[in-house]
């Protein structure tokens, strides 16, 4: 997993698997590298092969985190494969983590 | 001129529709309850016609096992096995000496319903999904027991157990066996497959949920396939399996003595594999497509 931070946004990228046996790595790793002033963190879900509950719960933990703070912080999913976008949406959870296409790191750097 | 006489040919696999080949041969695999081969030979003992000739490449036992000798229907039925699917034109010139050639659509694929042979079902999912709903209505044929159409457009069969307090939206079939938990969302345009059990709260519209498939409360389905654990959205064509057994899973495990029967012919005969064809299987298994 590649964690890059520039300025007020963090992009995680290289993620392999979102799954109960990485999750607490996933939230550990993420943690201890976002800054308090965040607020967009944008996964590239781009190399994801796998997604399961536990990832999902990671993803929903780090979600109550990043808006716990005074400028609650957004989380974009970007280029889900189209499995992943299924299983988000049945899931019910397509309006709390809205899927986008492009490349996040881009987009900040522009920003 | 009045047929007496048609010859079926049964639809090999089929790349597009891969996932459903696998509940078994595309003719006798489960659409609203009944194989597509049943509904044609009902449409064929309607129609008059007294002995079918039925061609099948994939799994032959099974369709053999399906059809018996045709008595439930009325019908003489035989079932030759071939190497691989005929064409339609090439089946009439091998066994045009049992037809007779002027009778019109004596020849046919099991790939679409009867009446329908502009639309076939198993080019994609899409199509497989749109059929399933065309066919709805159609669906309780004459011969069938058990089902009833309820309120306008829902269809529910025998020993189903629906809550009160589900809420149904027409057109929906849910077949026999079937649990629809209390405050779920069925339809519109969703089937439910016998033995399948739909936990209170789910919502299941425009999908299909096959045979003995267990859906999550947590779970909202939409143009979707739900075969036990496999996941297909038909619209895309993508197909994802689920590892969380609260979400969606197989109600129906394999019967112990075919795994034991299985197993042990693969310790006998089977050669051992290479270690990458094992890597390959856990990633087919539990991997996205």
């Amino acid at each position: 997993m590649k964690i890059v931070v520039h300025g007020d946004t963090v992009n995680v990228s290289e993620i392999r698997e979102l799954g109960t046996a990485t999750a607490n790595s996933f939230q550990s790793a993420l943690s201890a590298a976002l800054p308090d002033s965040i607020k967009h963190i944008d996964l590239d879900l781009s190399q994801t092969t796998f997604v399961d509950c536990g990832g999902l719960g990671a993803l929903v933990a780090l979600r109550k985190r990043a808006r716990h703070g005074e400028s609650p912080a957004t989380i974009r999913l970007f280029n889900a494969p189209k499995p992943l976008q299924h299983i988000v949406s049945m899931m019910k959870m397509g309006d709390v983590f809205p899927m986008e296409t492009g490349t996040p790191a881009l987009d900040t750097i522009h920003n | 001129m009045l047929m007496s006489k048609a010859l079926l040919i049964c639809p090999s696999d089929r790349p597009a529709v891969a996932e459903f080949s696998r509940l078994g041969p595309l003719a006798a695999a489960p659409l609203l309850g009944q194989s597509l081969l049943e509904y044609w030979l009902t449409h064929f003992a309607l129609a008059g016609i007294k002995e079918v000739h039925l061609l099948a490449d994939d799994r032959p036992e099974e369709i053999r096992k399906l059809v018996g000798n045709g008595g439930r229907w009325g019908l003489k039925i035989d079932v030759t096995e071939e190497v691989r699917e005929l064409p339609a034109a090439q089946a009439q010139i091998k066994y045009a000496a049992e037809f007779d050639s002027s009778a019109p659509h004596n020849v046919s694929v099991l790939d679409h319903f009867p009446g329908e042979p502009n639309s076939p079902i198993f080019s994609s999912y899409a199509n497989l999904y749109a059929g399933i709903v065309r066919w709805m209505p159609r669906a309780n044929t004459i011969d069938r027991m058990g089902f009833r159409e309820v309120h306008p457009g829902i269809w529910i069969g025998r020993h189903a157990h629906v809550s009160p307090d589900a809420q149904l939206c027409a057109p929906c079939w849910i077949g026999q066996h079937v649990f629809v938990g209390a405050k779920s969302v069925i339809g519109p345009n969703a089937v439910l497959e016998d033995r399948s059990f739909v936990e209170g709260g789910a919502e299941v519209a425009s999908s299909v949920i096959g045979s003995d498939t267990f859906v999550g409360k947590l779970a909202a389905l939409r143009q979707s396939f739900a075969w036990g654990n496999t996941l297909v959205n038909w619209d895309s064509g993508s197909m994802a399996q689920i590892s969380d057994a609260f979400l969606m899973c197989a109600l129906k495990r394999q019967p112990k003595s075919e795994k034991f029967l299985g197993r042990l012919f693969e310790l006998l005969f089977t050669e051992p594999k290479p270690e990458v064809d094992s890597l390959e299987t856990v990633n087919q298994q539990g991997r996205f497509t």
